[in-house]
This record gives structure tokens, C-alpha cells and sequence, in this order.
């Protein structure tokens, strides 16, 4: 009897586990081993982790757009257009740490000889230890080039659901389908707007509802180093585009208040000077573009801007506007903590407010 | 460096079956290479393997910690012997207790208390707190207790001279070594001896699998189901509703009871497959009548640990009842601090101490209860308990409190409720009051089609669902 127990009892689950692990495969709803053909690909914002490296290992394409939220609403195509030729992939995942941008562009590098890397660079990405991820535990079998690790995601009830919504053609769940514009999110019926950015905001404490650490240049830098320059350093022959975003003059405003001014402003220009030295590399700076993080309406927060604004700095850094080298930063950098200390808050809530 | 859990791929597919088979493997071969009944080290390969694969379960959390776990074995191992030596020869053995049980509670202080010592300390004195730099060693609690029992008993010449690999096992025995059951050396050691559970008994291979299985569906389907709509409500920035307060409560007190018990239910289904019968934990707490009862169903083998060695040496109810009350109440601080070191802990030890005292004084008024009405006064104490235990401070138990009385209004549920958390919370009600709990139904189940259908599909959803994607909820920005 115990025997017998025993042998249907594990057969029966072998049995399940199989089917299970054959399904995801065959399915591969996060696109890991291929660009499906039998049905439109989704793209799950909420499992962008899971499905960025399978989309940077399979997608053809040869210029990729690597950056947090910033870039999220930044289409492939209008980004060739802008530069005039090639194929963009838009490899963003929202909340990306240093570290995380860092595993995708590995992939992204290594699967593909990439002619263009945008790289959007943010502050917070670098805070933390090198290795902090954004968002809960980042799934590195997916990252890496051996496929007998993945058991994870083949024998998962999660991958399966999602298995199943595509054969069943249900449409469960959030996520887009055109590999255009896979993260694209300024859709969404949140609206842009300067009462918006203002809304439940404390003008005391502006961090406060976004939880920002406090960084540190050590702790910059030590990321910088662990994550970004080597991959500059290792691919010669791509050209590394990289991309300080137009913050609103808000953010500005909270890192004078918290004390993370002057580390901000010194790891960008040690950033700069330390990059430069690469002929692989080009940095374009958009934070002291006064026509536009001035202007409230054309944000949701405090960080985010407009898909205008976003369609505008593609075709600003395709055209090489807005550069910025050893010989100006430090000018720059000036013109950044002037705006920050002459800036009026209370104003600028006030006028917000009421618009 | 991951920490290896019962709920894992490795541990599930390769190093539990590899562990097992390899155990009966080597005490089939030990059998054969026995020559006779005095060579006894052939008849401790199963054991030396189990001592080896604990060792490395252990490591797959952090290697550098193997070392404290071989010294507090090493060290408990060598000063238990040389009091059950000295005690047989009528020699005074407190010094060696009193050393043995200091060094115990050193390391537990060390890596456990000290960073709260100093914090307070430092609270106290409006001083800059000292900070010591460590991590805590997954399962030191468990491994120091069971340890000090074993010397207290050492001392009061209740225990054996130890086999060197015996011991060892009693001390890491990977199902226990994490999170318990707390194993008592009299329990475990003639077990550990006994050849006849060198060899593979397929009715404890089949009932082990089954509460195995069982134990993971708890663990996996329900508590961690349960668990993002309790993270929500324990780290809402904004205080909850009364609705909210009540929802996350109960998800809370079904999540800690369907993890800690389905942990355990898979520890003890491991154990049996390899002949070992680890003490039962867990006996339908939820279904009990007063707080007494509860305790004597809930995480039972630390209650026997806190009676048998705190309570009792006390004077527990022997030096009347104003003592027994302060006996209880000190046994049940401690039990808290136990559990972490945080107030929190300490304020939840010292409600459930004065709620079995006036327990006490409740049953000396002779007053009986409708049994419905002592049920539900029982679950709601047991409920409200637990806020204080899940809450990361004090502050944020009080907000708690605040909302599940009322303080802000009545009004219902208003945060977002996490797919499936309703189905999993009914669920899981009416399984914790089943009369049959899953240690019942492994032990006395035919082994028919119903439950190795139900085995084969809790076990294979269990699988599927240990390394389900985390959903990335960063939408607010």
C-alpha cells in the first residue's frame, strides 16, 4: 500500500511538473527563449524584470534605450527616426537601480552588437550598495546565458496562469503589445499637469512621499564603478549615449533642503570627467533646461515629464545638443545650484495649486 | 548566498531526495559492513551523512556561520560530558553548568540582544548607541535552547553520556535547525540510536511525503498568499481603517499560524521519512477554549521548554498564587524576547502573561463560560496578541490598536485588497478549525487514491508556486 502510495504520488507530480514546465516553455509568456509567433507579445509592466532579458536576448535591434521610468514613454521608432537609421529596443525597467541597468545592458551587450546604448543616468539608481536592486529580488537566471537554471520560471504557477491567458486568448492583467513602445505608461488616465505634481505634496518635506535615500559619493561611485564603467570600458565599438533627465526645478529644491545637493551636483561632474576620457561616449545634460522643468504642466511628479518633453530630448540628443564636457560642467554645474537657491517654493506650490 | 528553505527548488527536488536516499543507502551499506555488534562506526554512516548534510543546509545560508554552529556543538558537547562524568562519579557539577550555560547565552546575547541592549542603553542615557555590526545566525535560538537543556539535564542527572555523532545530529538535524519543533535530547537520542530505523520503513516514507506535502500547501498556497495584504497594512504610511485593521489582523493571525505550522509540518514529514519522530508543534491551536489551552497547542515545544526550564525552576504554582502569577508573567516576558529582540516581543510575552493570569483568576471565580463565548474571547485575545507581535514598533502597534477599536470611525475595508486574499482567508478559517489538522490526517489516513491525489497535486502546486514572479507594484511612482 505505502509503495504504491509512493509511486503514484510522485509519478502523478512529476506528471504535473512536466506538463507544467512543457507549457511555459512552449508558451514562454515573459519571451525568454523566443519572439513568439503565434501570438501578439506581451509586455507585462509589472514583470519587467522577468521579461527585459529574454526581449534584450531576442529581439532584433541594434541600438537599445536603457533607463528607469524616465524613458519608459520613449517609442523605438521615433528614436530612429531621430537619429535617421537603425533599430531601437526599449529595454527600461521602472524603479532601475544601477545594478539592475547594469544586468540588462550585459544581456543587451552580449546578445547583440549594439551600434547605440541611451542611457539614461539618474541619481537615486546610484544610491545604496552596488548591488541594490529596485524592486524586490531581480531573477539573475534569467540574466544569464545557461537555460538549465531557469526552473524557477518553467515550474511556476505564475508563468503558467499567464501560459494559459495566451492560449485561452484571455485578456488578463495589464500589459501592451507592441514591442514599439513596450512600457509605455503616460496613457495611462493619470494626466500630466502642474496641480497634479503639487497634489499631496508637502512642501516641508518633499521627500517625503517619495522615499528617496540619502546617497552618498562613496557609495555613487562605488556602484558607478561596479556597474556602468566596465561595460563602457569592455565594448569599444558601441557608442554609450548618456542622458542627464530634466527633472522639475522641485527636485532640484528637495535635494538643496536634504543636504543632497552637493553630492548630486559633484557625482555628475565626477561622472562626466571620468567618462569623457572614452571616445565611445557622449553626455548630454537637460537638467538646467530652464523652458522646461520650469514649466509644472508638462509633469506628473516632481521627477517624471511629458511625452512631449520626452520626444523633444530624443531629437535634442540625436541633433548633439546640450552636451556636456570637462570644459563645461563646471559651468553647468553652476547654473544647476543657482536655479536650486534662487528657486522660490512657495511660489511655485502656490502658482501650482492654482492653475 | 541564499538561505536554503524547505519552500525552495533545491531543497524540494535535489538535496531533500539526495538526503534521504543517500541515508538509507549508507545504513544499508553499514549494515553489511558491520562485522560484528562492537563495531559501531559502520552503523553511524546514515548519521555521519545526516551530520554532513546538516552541515551543509547550514552553510547554503553562510558559510562563515558554520563555524559558531560546530563551536556551540563542540563546546555544549565537551562540558555536557564532563558533567554527566562527574556527576557519576558524585561530583559537584554547577560550575560547569553555569559555565556551559554562560557560554550559551553569551553567543545569544552577542548576536542577538546586544544591538538592543545598546540602543536602549543609549535611550536611557541620551547617548550616541553603540552599533555592533552582526547577523543574526539563522536558528541560534533553536540551537542554543535545545543545548541548554541538554546540560541542565546533564546536571540534574537526567541525561546520558552523548555519542559524538549522535549529539551532533541532535543539535543540527537540518529539518529542526532552522525554526524547531525544540527537540528535547530524550526524545531524539534513542531515536538516533535505534537500529531499527536504519532501514526504510515505506509506510513513514509514504506519511512523511504526505505531511510533507500538506505542510508546504500551508506554507505556500495559504500563509504566503496571506502575506502582501499583511505587508500592506503593517507599513501603510497612513493610519488604517477599522475595516482594514480587522482585515489585516485575521490575514495575520492566519498567515503566522499556516507558515509556522506548515513549516513544521513539513520538518516533521522529513524526519519520518527517515524514521525520526520529531515532536508534534502544532495541535489545532485556533480550535481552543482559554489561552491556557492555546499554549498548550501552539509552538508546544516551546512551551515545554519554557515550563520545563524557566516556569518549574521559578517555583511555578508550588509558593502560592501571587508567585505563580509572577512566575507566569516573567516566563512569558521571556518567551516574547525570545522571539526577537524588540519591545514589541516583550509587550506581546507580557499580554499573553497577563492574560493567563487573569485566567487563573477567572477560573478561581468558577464562572463557566458558553463554549462559543470562551472560543471567541479566546481567538479575539489570540488576534489582538498578535498585532504586537507583527508590528515593527510600538508606535505602529498603537495606531493598530487604535483602528481595530474604533478610534477613527467605523467605516470598512478601504485599502487595496491583494487578488485571492479573501478565498485564501476563508479558507484558511475553516481549516484551522477542523478537528482533523494535517498531523492527523497523515497519521491516520488510509493511503488510497483520495490522498495521494491530494499529495500529488498540493505537492506539485506547492512546487509551481515556490518561485512565483514578484509583481512589481511600483506604479505610483
Amino acid at each position: 500500500m505505502a509503495t504504491r502510495f509512493l509511486r503514484n504520488a510522485l509519478l502523478a507530480t512529476a506528471a504535473i511538473l512536466a506538463l507544467a514546465g512543457f507549457v511555459n516553455f512552449e508558451v514562454d509568456p515573459f519571451q525568454q527563449y523566443r519572439v513568439p509567433a503565434n501570438h501578439a507579445p506581451r509586455f507585462y509592466r509589472a514583470f519587467q524584470r522577468y521579461e527585459d532579458p529574454g526581449i534584450a536576448r531576442n529581439y532584433k535591434y541594434d541600438r537599445a534605450i536603457i533607463s528607469s521610468s524616465f524613458m519608459e514613454n520613449v517609442s523605438g521608432s521615433e528614436v530612429d527616426r531621430a537619429f535617421g537609421s537603425g533599430r531601437t529596443m526599449n529595454l527600461c525597467l521602472s524603479a532601475m537601480t544601477a545594478y539592475d541597468g547594469g544586468k540588462v545592458l550585459e544581456v543587451a551587450l552580449e546578445s547583440h552588437a549594439l551600434k547605440q546604448v541611451l542611457y539614461n543616468v539618474d541619481y537615486n539608481a546610484f544610491s545604496g550598495p552596488p548591488d541594490r536592486v529596485g524592486y524586490g529580488k531581480l531573477p539573475l537566471y534569467l540574466y544569464d546565458a545557461r537555460r538549465w537554471n531557469d526552473y524557477p520560471y518553467l515550474l511556476s504557477s505564475g508563468t503558467l496562469g499567464r501560459s494559459i491567458d495566451i492560449l485561452l486568448d484571455r485578456k488578463a492583467g495589464t500589459y501592451r503589445t507592441d514591442p514599439d513602445d513596450p512600457w509605455y505608461w503616460a496613457d495611462d488616465g493619470a494626466g500630466f499637469g502642474a496641480r497634479k505634481v503639487v497634489e499631496g505634496l508637502d512642501p516641508n518635506d518633499i521627500n517625503a512621499r517619495y522615499k528617496q535615500p540619502p546617497r552618498t559619493m562613496e557609495g555613487m561611485w562605488a556602484s558607478y564603478e561596479a556597474n556602468l564603467e566596465p561595460l563602457v570600458r569592455a565594448h569599444p565599438g558601441t557608442e554609450f549615449i548618456f542622458i542627464w533627465p530634466p527633472y522639475s526645478i522641485l527636485v532640484w529644491i528637495d535635494f538643496a533642503r536634504r543636504g543632497q545637493l552637493d553630492v548630486s551636483l559633484d557625482f555628475k561632474r565626477r561622472f562626466v570627467l571620468a567618462l569623457s576620457k572614452y571616445p565611445n561616449v557622449r553626455i548630454h545634460d537637460f537638467q538646467a533646461r530652464t523652458d522646461w522643468i520650469m514649466d509644472l504642466a508638462e509633469y506628473r511628479d516632481i521627477y517624471h515629464y511629458s511625452p512631449a518633453i520626452s520626444s523633444q530630448l530624443v531629437k535634442d540628443v540625436a541633433a548633439g545638443k546640450d552636451l556636456v564636457t570637462p570644459a563645461n560642467v563646471d559651468a553647468r554645474i553652476a547654473e544647476l545650484r543657482t536655479l536650486a537657491a534662487t528657486a522660490d517654493l512657495a511660489k511655485i506650490v502656490a502658482q501650482a495649486r492654482g492653475s | 548566498m541564499r538561505r536554503v528553505l524547505f519552500n525552495s527548488y533545491e531543497f524540494l527536488l535535489a538535496f531533500l531526495p539526495i538526503v534521504v536516499a543517500g541515508y538509507f543507502l549508507l545504513n544499508g551499506l553499514g549494515l553489511r559492513l558491520r562485522g560484528g555488534d562492537e563495531d559501531r562506526w559502520s552503523d553511524k554512516l546514515g548519521n555521519l551523512w545526516l551530520v554532513a548534510a546538516s552541515y551543509f543546509f547550514y552553510a547554503w545560508w553562510r558559510p562563515e556561520f558554520v563555524g559558531l554552529l560546530v563551536a556551540s556543538t563542540a563546546v555544549n558537547f565537551v562540558v555536557g560530558r564532563a558533567i554527566v562524568h562527574r556527576a557519576v562519579q558524585n561530583r559537584p557539577t554547577t560550575a560547569l553548568l553555569v559555565a556551559g550555560i554562560a557560554f550559551d547565552l553569551l553567543l545569544l546575547a552577542y548576536f542577538k540582544y546586544a544591538n538592543f541592549f545598546f540602543e536602549n542603553e543609549a535611550r536611557l542615557f541620551s547617548a550616541a548607541p553603540i552599533h555592533l555590526d552582526v547577523i543574526l545566525p539563522i536558528g541560534i535560538s533553536f540551537f542554543t535552547f535545545t543545548q541548554i537543556a541538554f546540560l541542565v539535564d546533564a546536571h540534574k542527572r537526567k541525561a546520558r553520556e552523548p555519542d559524538a555523532v549522535n549529539y551532533s545530529l541532535f543539535v543540527t538535524f537540518f529539518p529542526h535547525l532552522l525554526a524547531g519543533p525544540i527537540l528535547h535530547h530524550r526524545e531524539m537520542m534513542p531515536q538516533f540510536a535505534d537500529r531499527a530505523n536504519k532501514s526504510v520503513q515505506w509506510d513513514n516514507v509514504a506519511r512523511g511525503l504526505a505531511l510533507l506535502a500538506l505542510g508546504l500547501g500551508k506554507k505556500v498556497l495559504i500563509a504566503d498568499a496571506l502575506s502582501p495584504q499583511v505587508a500592506d497594512a503593517f507599513s501603510a504610511g497612513a493610519p488604517l481603517t477599522f475595516g482594514d485593521a480587522w482585515l489585516a489582523v485575521l490575514c495575520y493571525t492566519m498567515q503566522i499560524y499556516f507558515d509556522f505550522s506548515g513549516y513544521t509540518d513539513m520538518a516533521l514529514g522529513m524526519a519520518q521519512m527517515m524514521n525520526i519522530r520529531l515532536p508534534v508543534n502544532f495541535d489545532s491551536p485556533y480550535r481552543q477554549r482559554n489561552l491556557q489551552e492555546f499554549w498548550r497547542h501552539w509552538h508546544m515545544t516551546l512551551t515545554r521548554f519554557l515550563r520545563d526550564y524557566v516556569y518549574i525552576p521559578l517555583g511555578g504554582n508550588r509558593r502560592g498564587e501571587a508567585w505563580t502569577a509572577f512566575a507566569i508573567v516573567v516566563t512569558f516576558l521571556l518567551g516574547g524576547l525570545w522571539h526577537g529582540a524588540n519591545w514589541t516581543f516583550v509587550a506581546w510575552g507580557l499580554a499573553n502573561g497577563v492574560g493567563l493570569v487573569l485566567l487563573r483568576l477567572w477560573g478561581r471565580a468558577g464562572i463557566a463560560l458558553p463554549a462559543f463565548a470562551a472560543w471567541a474571547i479566546t481567538f479575539l485575545f489570540v488576534n489582538l496578541a498578535w498585532v504586537l507581535f507583527r508590528a515593527p514598533d510600538l508606535a505602529t502597534a498603537g495606531s493598530f490598536f487604535g483602528s481595530l477599536f474604533g478610534s477613527r470611525g467605523f467605516a470598512g475595508v478601504r485599502m487595496a485588497i491583494v487578488p485571492f486574499t479573501v478565498p485564501t482567508l476563508a479558507i484558511a478559517c475553516v481549516l484551522s478549525m477542523m478537528p482533523r489538522n494535517s498531523n492527523r490526517i497523515a497519521a491516520e489516513a488510509r493511503l488510497g487514491w483520495p490522498l495521494q491525489a491530494a499529495t500529488a497535486l498540493i505537492l506539485a502546486a506547492g512546487i509551481l508556486s515556490v518561485g512565483n514572479p514578484t509583481e512589481f507594484l511600483y506604479f505610483n511612482f
